[in-house]
C-alpha cells in the first residue's frame, strides 16, 4: 500500500511540474521557442512515429547502448574488483580511471571514426569507454565497503578466497555495483546519443540533431522524452540485475 | 603511522604509472608512425607537445583556462551541493524516495544541452550558461550516489545515534556524513566529469572564451595537435582534481581501507 | 601653441566621452568564427566602423546553424550572423520572433568537393556508386550537392552526412568515403601540396549561384526597442564589407584568424568569396529556396514568396529598397 503511495506522489509531482511548465508557457511567461508546451509535445508524438522512424531510432540507441553498457560491465566490474584488491594498483589508477570519467570524450570522436570508421562501432566504443570509470569505481566502492563482520564470519566457516567473494562480498556490493551499472548506463548513454547527434548516423540522436535544424520543437522534445524511454527500460533491467546479483 | 606507510607505498605506484604511461606513448608514437592510421587524426607526440608548448607559453591561453575552471568549479559546487541535499532527502525519507527516485534516473541520461535555450533565456548567453549546464549535469551523479549510499549506512551507527536521542541536524552531521564520505567523494568525482563536460559542451555551442572553445577552434581549423595538447590539458586538471578527492577519501575516518 | 590646442583637445576628449557612454551595445551571434563571410563584422570592429557610429559589439561564436538561430530566437542575442535560410524560413513559418536582416552568401563560391589523388576520381562525373559527403541533412552542403550531381547526370552517387569539415577530412583520408566537402580556405594547402585533389567546386551548378543560402537575422523585439542601433550596424556592416575587399590589411586578418598562409588566404578570397556573393540587400531564388525548404520538411506545405514576405527587414540598404 505504501509503495503504491509513493508511486502514485511520484507520479503526482511530475504531473504538478508538466502543468507548471504548461501554465508558463500559456501565460507568457516562457517561451515556447525556448521549451515547447508538453501539450504540443504529446500532440507530436504520432507525427514522429508515422514519419520520422522514431522506433528504428529508438531500437538503434538501445542496441548501442546496451552493448556499450555490457561491454563496460565485462570490464569494469573485474577492473573494479582489482583496484579493491591490489593497493598499489589503486594508488596507481583509481584517479586515472575517475579522470576518464571527466575527460570530455565526445571530442575525441575523429580519432574513434579512424579506428571504427563511420559505424556503430564507434559509438559503442565511446559509449563503453564512458560507461567503465563509473562501474569500475563503484565496484571498487562496494567491495571496499563489506562490511567487517561479514568477512570475519566468512572466515570463521573457512570459506576460500573465491567463496568469500561470490557469497559474501558480491552480494553485500550489490546494491553499489547496481547503482555504478545504473550510473555507467547514463553516461554511457550520454555519449551514445551525442555521438550520434555529431555524426549522424542513425538514431535517436541523429533524429534529435535533424529535428532540431528544422526547428521542430516539440517533435524533438519528444524524440528526447524517447531517450527517457529508452532511460525506463534500462533502470528496469539493471534493477532486475541487481536483485539477482544479491541472490547470489 | 599512516604517513611513512603511505610514503612507501606510493613509489611503486609511482613507478607503475610512469610506466603506463611510457606504454601508452610507445602505442601512440608506434601508431601515428607505422603509417597505417592517417597522421591528421594520430599526429605524433612531437607535434603534440610543440603545440602543447606554444599553448603553454601563450596568455590568451591561461584566460581561457581561468574560464573554465570557474565555470566548472561553480558547477560542481552548486551541482554537487544540491545533489547531495536532493540525494539526503530521497536516501533518508523512504517514502519520498520511492516517490522520486526513479525519476532522477529516468531523467539523468537525457542529453542536457537541448536545456540550452531555455538556460540561455534565464542566465543570458555569458559564464552563467555555462556554469547552470554544468551544475544541471552533475547534480545527477550525487543525488543518485547519495541515494543509495544512505540506505546502505551501517545500521549499528543509526541504532547508537537514535539511542542517544540525537536529533535530525545531529543524524545528519555526526552520522549520516562522516559514514558518506567516501560516497560523496565518488560522488563528487562523477559529478565533476559530467560538469566538466557540460560545461565544454556549452562552450562548444555558444561562447568566446574557455578550452572547449578553444579546443573547438583548433578542431575548426584542421589543428589537430593543439586540438590534443588542449585535451591534455583539461584531462591533466580531471585527474589532478580527482587525485585530491582520492586524497581526501583514505583520510576520511569512513574510508580508511580494512584488511 | 600647446594651450592653443588644450581646449579643442578637451572638446574631442569629452565628445569621444559622450560617445562612448552613450555607445549603445548591440549583442552578436556568429556562427564559424574565422571564415571569410562571418568576419566581416569583425575586421570593421578592428578598423572602428562600428565604434564610429556608437554601437559596441558584444559577440559570441557558436559552430554554426541551429546554435545561432535559437540564440537569436530565444531573445538572448539580437543578431545572427551566417545562418541558414531554410532553417530560417522553416523558423518564421512556425511564429519564431525572428527576421532577415541582410542577405549573407549567395551563391555556394566558397564551397567544394574533394578527393584522393589515388582515388582516380577527378570529376563528379566519376563518382557514380561513390560515397560523397555532406555536412548534414538539409545544410547547404546537402543542397548544393544534390544540385552537382544533376547537373553532372550522376544519379547512383551515394550522399552520405558526414559532419564538420573536419571529421569529413579524417573519413576521407581514412578511406571510408571517396569524396568529401570543404569550405575555402580549409583544405585548400593540401590541394595545393597535391594531397587532395577538387573534384567541384559549389558553384558549378548554374541553379545555385543565384542562391542565398545564408543570412543575417535579428530578433524582433530586439528591431523593436533597437531599431536605430541596428540600421547603425548595417551602416557599419555595409562599410566594413568594402573595406575588406579594397583594403590588403583584411587579408592578413583573415590568414591570422585560420592560422594559414597569406597567401593562401589571398587565394581563398579571391577565388573562393568573390564580392558579388556577399551583397547583403538582395535574396536571390526565394521560390527555390521554398521548394527546398518544403522537400527537406523545414515548412509544412508548399509555399510562395508572397507567403513569408513578412520574414524580411533588410537594414541599411542606401537605396532604402
Amino acid at each position: 500500500m505504501q509503495r503504491f503511495g509513493s508511486r502514485l506522489t511520484g507520479a503526482l509531482g511530475i504531473a504538478l511540474a508538466l502543468a507548471i511548465w504548461q501554465g508558463l508557457v500559456d501565460g507568457g511567461l516562457l517561451s515556447p521557442f525556448a521549451a515547447p508546451p508538453p501539450s504540443t509535445i504529446v500532440a507530436s508524438v504520432p507525427s514522429l512515429i508515422v514519419e520520422e522512424g522514431v522506433l528504428a531510432a529508438c531500437l538503434q540507441t538501445f542496441g548501442e547502448t546496451f552493448a556499450a553498457v555490457a561491454l563496460a560491465a565485462v570490464a569494469g566490474i573485474p577492473l573494479g574488483w582489482w583496484l579493491h584488491h591490489s593497493r598499489r594498483a589503486a594508488l596507481a589508477y583509481e584517479s586515472w580511471v575517475a579522470a576518464i570519467a571527466a575527460a570530455p570524450l565526445v571530442l575525441l570522436y575523429p580519432l574513434f571514426l579512424v579506428m571504427f570508421g563511420r559505424s556503430a562501432g564507434t559509438i559503442v566504443a565511446m559509449g563503453t569507454v564512458a560507461a567503465l570509470p563509473p562501474i569500475a569505481l563503484k565496484t571498487k566502492e562496494g567491495l571496499d565497503g563489506t562490511r567487517r563482520a561479514l568477512l570475519d564470519v566468512g572466515r570463521s566457516l573457512r570459506l576460500t578466497p573465491r567463496q568469500q567473494f561470490i557469497k559474501i562480498m558480491l552480494p553485500a556490493a550489490a546494491p553499489v555495483i547496481g547503482n555504478g551499472l545504473r550510473l555507467g548506463l547514463i553516461f554511457a548513454l550520454i555519449n551514445v546519443v551525442g555521438i550520434e547527434f555529431l555524426i549522424n548516423f542513425g538514431g535517436l540522436g541523429a533524429l534529435i540533431a535533424t529535428l532540431g535544424e528544422r526547428f521542430e520543437l516539440p517533435t524533438m522534445f519528444a524524440a528526447i522524452g524517447c531517450v527517457v524511454l529508452i532511460s525506463v527500460g534500462f533502470f528496469v533491467l539493471t534493477e532486475r540485475l541487481e536483485r539477482w546479483l544479491r541472490r547470489g | 603511522m599512516v604517513a611513512p606507510r603511505l610514503t612507501r607505498r606510493l613509489t611503486p605506484a609511482l613507478a607503475l604509472q610512469i610506466a603506463t604511461l611510457l606504454c601508452l606513448w610507445a602505442l601512440w608514437e608506434g601508431a601515428a608512425q607505422s603509417g597505417l592510421v592517417w597522421r591528421g587524426a594520430v599526429p605524433s607526440s612531437v607535434a603534440v607537445l610543440r603545440a602543447l608548448g606554444a599553448m603553454l607559453a601563450s596568455r590568451a591561453f591561461y584566460r581561457d583556462l581561468g574560464v573554465t575552471l570557474g565555470e566548472v568549479a561553480a558547477a560542481v559546487a552548486i551541482g554537487g551541493a544540491s545533489g547531495l541535499v536532493a540525494g539526503l532527502v530521497l536516501g533518508i525519507n523512504r517514502f519520498l524516495g520511492r516517490a522520486f527516485e526513479p525519476y532522477l534516473h529516468y531523467l539523468a541520461p537525457t542529453p542536457k544541452i537541448v536545456f540550452l535555450p531555455v538556460i540561455m533565456l534565464l542566465v543570458g548567453v555569458g559564464a552563467g550558461s555555462k556554469v547552470a549546464l554544468g551544475a544541471l549535469s552533475g547534480f545527477f551523479p550525487m543525488a543518485l550516489s547519495v541515494a543509495v549510499g544512505v540506505r546502505e549506512v551501517n545500521p549499528v551507527l543509526l541504532r547508537v545515534g537514535r539511542s542517544f536521542n540525537l536529533g535530525p541536524a545531529q543524524m545528519l552531521g555526526k552520522i549520516y556524513l562522516p559514514a558518506l564520505t567516501p560516497t560523496i567523494i565518488v560522488g563528487l568525482r562523477l559529478s565533476l566529469g559530467l560538469a566538466l563536460v557540460g560545461c565544454l559542451l556549452a562552450e562548444l555551442n555558444l561562447s568566446n572564451a574557455g578550452l572547449g572553445f578553444l579546443a573547438m577552434q583548433a578542431y575548426n581549423q584542421l589543428d589537430i595537435p593543439t586540438t590534443y595538447a588542449v585535451l591534455l590539458v583539461i584531462f591533466a586538471l580531471a585527474a589532478l582534481a580527482n587525485a585530491v578527492l582520492g586524497r581526501l577519501a583514505h583520510r576520511s575516518p569512513a574510508g580508511r581501507v580494512r584488511r | 601653441m600647446i594651450r592653443k590646442l588644450m581646449v579643442p583637445a578637451m572638446v574631442w576628449a569629452a565628445l569621444c566621452g559622450m560617445a562612448s557612454t552613450h555607445a549603445q551595445t548591440l549583442r552578436v551571434a556568429v556562427g564559424q568564427k574565422g571564415n571569410w563571410d562571418t568576419s566581416i563584422m569583425d575586421y570593421g570592429i578592428r578598423q572602428g566602423f562600428f565604434k564610429q557610429q556608437g554601437i559596441d559589439i558584444d559577440e559570441i561564436y557558436t559552430p554554426g546553424g541551429a546554435p545561432t538561430l535559437q540564440a537569436v530566437i530565444s531573445g538572448s542575442v539580437d543578431i545572427g550572423i551566417g545562418t541558414g535560410l531554410l532553417g530560417t524560413v522553416g523558423a518564421y513559418v512556425k511564429g519564431a520572433p525572428v527576421r532577415v536582416i541582410a542577405a549573407e552568401t549567395t551563391g555556394a563560391p566558397d564551397l567544394f568537393w574533394y578527393a584522393r589523388p589515388e582515388s582516380g576520381i577527378h570529376s563528379l562525373k566519376e563518382a557514380g556508386g561513390k560515397t560523397i559527403g555532406f555536412s548534414e541533412p538539409g545544410s547547404s552542403t546537402n543542397l548544393v550537392l544534390l544540385a552537382l550531381l544533376r547537373h553532372a547526370g550522376v544519379s547512383n552517387a551515394k550522399p552520405v552526412p558526414t559532419g564538420g569539415i573536419p571529421a569529413t577530412l579524417t573519413q576521407v583520408m581514412s578511406g571510408q568515403i571517396d569524396v568529401g566537402w570543404s569550405a575555402a580556405p580549409a583544405n585548400l594547402q593540401a590541394v595545393q601540396q597535391g594531397k587532395l585533389v577538387i573534384v567541384a567546386h559549389g558553384n558549378d551548378a548554374p541553379e545555385i549561384t543565384g542562391e542565398t543560402v545564408r543570412v543575417n537575422v535579428a530578433n524582433v523585439n530586439a528591431l523593436k526597442s533597437k531599431r536605430q542601433a541596428m540600421e547603425k550596424w548595417a551602416s557599419a556592416y555595409l562599410k566594413s564589407l568594402d573595406w575588406a575587399y579594397s583594403d590588403p590589411k583584411s587579408i592578413d586578418y583573415f590568414a591570422e584568424g585560420m592560422h594559414v598562409p597569406r597567401a593562401l588566404a589571398q587565394q581563398a578570397r579571391d577565388r573562393f568569396y568573390p564580392k558579388q556573393a556577399l551583397e547583403p540587400f538582395k535574396i536571390g531564388s526565394e521560390q527555390l529556396v521554398l521548394q527546398q525548404a518544403y522537400e527537406f520538411k523545414f515548412i509544412p506545405h508548399p509555399m510562395t514568396p508572397t507567403d513569408v514576405a513578412g520574414m524580411y527587414d533588410i537594414l541599411g540598404n542606401p537605396t532604402g529598397n
